[in-house]
């Protein structure tokens, strides 16, 4: 067994190691889903995982919301998820498929497009979040509904953000092809920890309580632990939310109508068949 | 009637200018090769002409309307066909069509995707999931798609490349029936010569970004003054190869052949010459310039 091993390791050609490695290694600061992996989503986790943890040091003692918050934040977290992704990967999946082109040649505007992706997402979306409900249900006694009818405004809204970050991420895209495809699973991320979605703003360091002032997800969150924790509803973070919502909609539709044109323009558009 | 007309159309990118100022129009019923080499700016005129690149100046109207204003009226009436495009491969023959009979508002979809199969030869093929397709039935799919909404006008981007001769024989019959029952418009282009010489009313001819030449294809064949003599040599090779260079032919031998590349005026010479220097052949045989021709030259003159 030894001697064969012997002969295997002997056998080996390490200039054709070399020149595999090399391929990966003259690649690898060239693609983004690489980079990804290598340091985007080691930091991602340690963000949220120590965040968490903070969270639960310094909120010794009221445990008994903890399950509620997580998992309702799990669930809610969906919403955004999923729409952005569902919006990003819908044209990623033209392109892939090399039917772009004929898509694009076709009477289809851009917008025909952007609505079915809408559509599509929240169709989808409300089949992944009914079956969450009836998991979290069925496993942990947990009851989404408890939130009441405040619960439509928020899923509304959330559901909103990841559609504006789908139009952005495919705005994106449009403009600058397949090496920034990465973006369309990892970018939304970005908005995680500063949304609170397991923790409050308030356990977050200052500068990141300044970020999560202007983004629309954090005032839903928060709504939703006021909800849980008073009873109440936080009406002037749901306006807020609301109205954030509502600008950042604007710049996205101003932004995809931007990068469409410029695709146009440079001939981008071409480089997906 | 003009079906599409295209007026100083230019496409800059950055500083690099790869379709400079054309201008051309085509007839309805009218089959027009789009021919250059690579480079040419023939699949950057095709993708204006599709509102996939907007130009940076000048216009496009088809159906006598400007394109960029009329742009989902004129489309519902164009289909586009290319060897570089393929479908979802998740999708079946028939759902892959569907989609796009949808998109084209075509009036009693399945009935005109069953129709379409029958003519491409395509039924049995209807439920096979696109991701198994040979290279030959993708671009048969793709001109199933490209004529699914029975467009006015169809612009054709090499269709035949990857297809077997009598798969590429029965397309080239079907668009001249086409245009025969529906007077359907092509805009086709195509490396193969022969497809154009015979598909072809009329060729445009482009090489770094201008139309050069726009005429039959018969036409360009005669801007070509050089006929190929062909000979395969009995007796008197070396003899033959030293009369043509003498008279200031090209001339080139390969095993028994001897080919001499002259004016058709000077056939005759050549001919009375190699008689008077005793050479003698078994076989001759005189080949007038074609399209091929044309376009060989264009592309490495030019260059």
């Amino acid at each position: 067994m030894i001697s064969l091993l012997r002969r295997r390791v002997k056998s080996i050609n390490f200039h054709r190691v070399w020149a595999v490695m090399m391929r990966h290694l003259m690649s690898w600061p060239r693609s983004l889903e690489r980079l990804a992996d290598s340091f985007w989503w080691p930091t991602f986790n340690l963000l949220i995982w120590g965040l968490v943890t903070t969270y639960l040091q310094q909120a010794a003692g009221s445990y008994q919301f903890f399950i509620s918050l997580f998992l309702g934040g799990v669930i809610m977290w969906v919403f955004v998820y999923r729409a952005q992704e569902e919006i990003g990967v819908l044209l990623l999946q033209e392109a892939w498929d090399r039917n772009l082109l004929s898509m694009f040649s076709s009477p289809l505007t851009i917008w025909e497009f952007t609505v079915a992706a809408f559509l599509l997402s929240i169709l989808k979306l409300v089949i992944s979040v009914l079956w969450m409900i009836m998991l979290a249900y069925f496993l942990f006694q947990f009851n989404l509904f408890r939130y009441g009818l405040v619960l439509i405004p928020y899923a509304a809204l959330l559901l909103m953000s990841g559609g504006i970050m789908g139009m952005i991420i495919n705005s994106l895209i449009i403009r600058f092809g397949y090496r920034i495809q990465v973006f369309a699973w990892t970018l939304i991320l970005i908005l995680q920890p500063f949304s609170g979605v397991f923790y409050p703003i308030s356990s977050l360091p200052f500068w990141m309580q300044q970020v999560a002032k202007v983004l629309p997800t954090s005032y839903v969150f928060e709504g939703m632990r006021t909800t849980l924790r008073e009873g109440r509803i936080d009406y002037s973070g749901l306006i807020t939310s609301a109205a954030l919502s509502c600008l950042y909609f604007v710049f996205a539709v101003w932004f995809f109508a931007w990068s469409f044109r410029k695709a146009r323009e440079s001939g981008a558009l071409m480089k997906f068949s | 009637m003009e079906i599409l007309t295209v007026k100083d159309l230019t496409k800059k990118f950055g500083k690099y200018t790869a379709v400079n100022n054309i201008s051309f129009s085509i007839k309805e019923g009218e089959i027009v090769g789009l021919l250059g080499p690579n480079g040419a700016g023939k699949t950057t005129t095709i993708a204006m002409l599709l509102g996939i690149i907007s130009p940076s100046s000048g216009s496009i109207s088809v159906f006598g309307l400007p394109f960029a204003e009329n742009r989902e009226t004129i489309l519902k009436e164009m289909n586009y066909s290319s060897a570089y495009i393929k479908a979802p491969w998740r999708l079946t023959v028939w759902e892959h069509l569907y989609v796009f009979a949808l998109m084209y508002e075509v009036p009693h979809p399945k009935e005109r995707i069953q129709e379409v199969l029958r003519i491409f030869n395509f039924t049995k093929q209807k439920d096979v999931l696109n991701g198994d397709l040979s290279s030959g039935n993708m671009a048969r799919l793709n001109l199933c798609k490209a004529f699914i909404n029975q467009p006015r006008l169809v612009l054709l981007d090499e269709p035949t490349s990857s297809l077997d001769p009598d798969v590429a024989d029965q397309v080239r019959q079907f668009i001249k029936l086409s245009r025969e029952k529906y007077k359907t418009t092509v805009l086709i282009t195509s490396h193969n010569m022969a497809e154009i010489e015979e598909l072809c009313d009329r060729v445009i001819f482009m090489n770094h970004g201008k139309i050069i030449a726009e005429d039959t294809p018969e036409g360009l064949s005669r801007k070509i003054k050089k006929t190929h003599v062909r000979f395969m040599m009995k007796d008197g090779t070396k003899r033959t190869i030293q009369f043509a260079r003498e008279a200031g032919f090209t001339v080139s031998a390969k095993d028994r052949y001897v080919v001499v590349e002259v004016d058709e005026e000077d056939v005759a010479y050549l001919l009375a010459g190699l008689a008077e220097k005793g050479v003698s052949y078994d076989q001759i045989s005189i080949d007038k310039p074609t399209l091929n021709d044309f376009f060989i030259e264009e592309a490495r003159e030019k260059h």
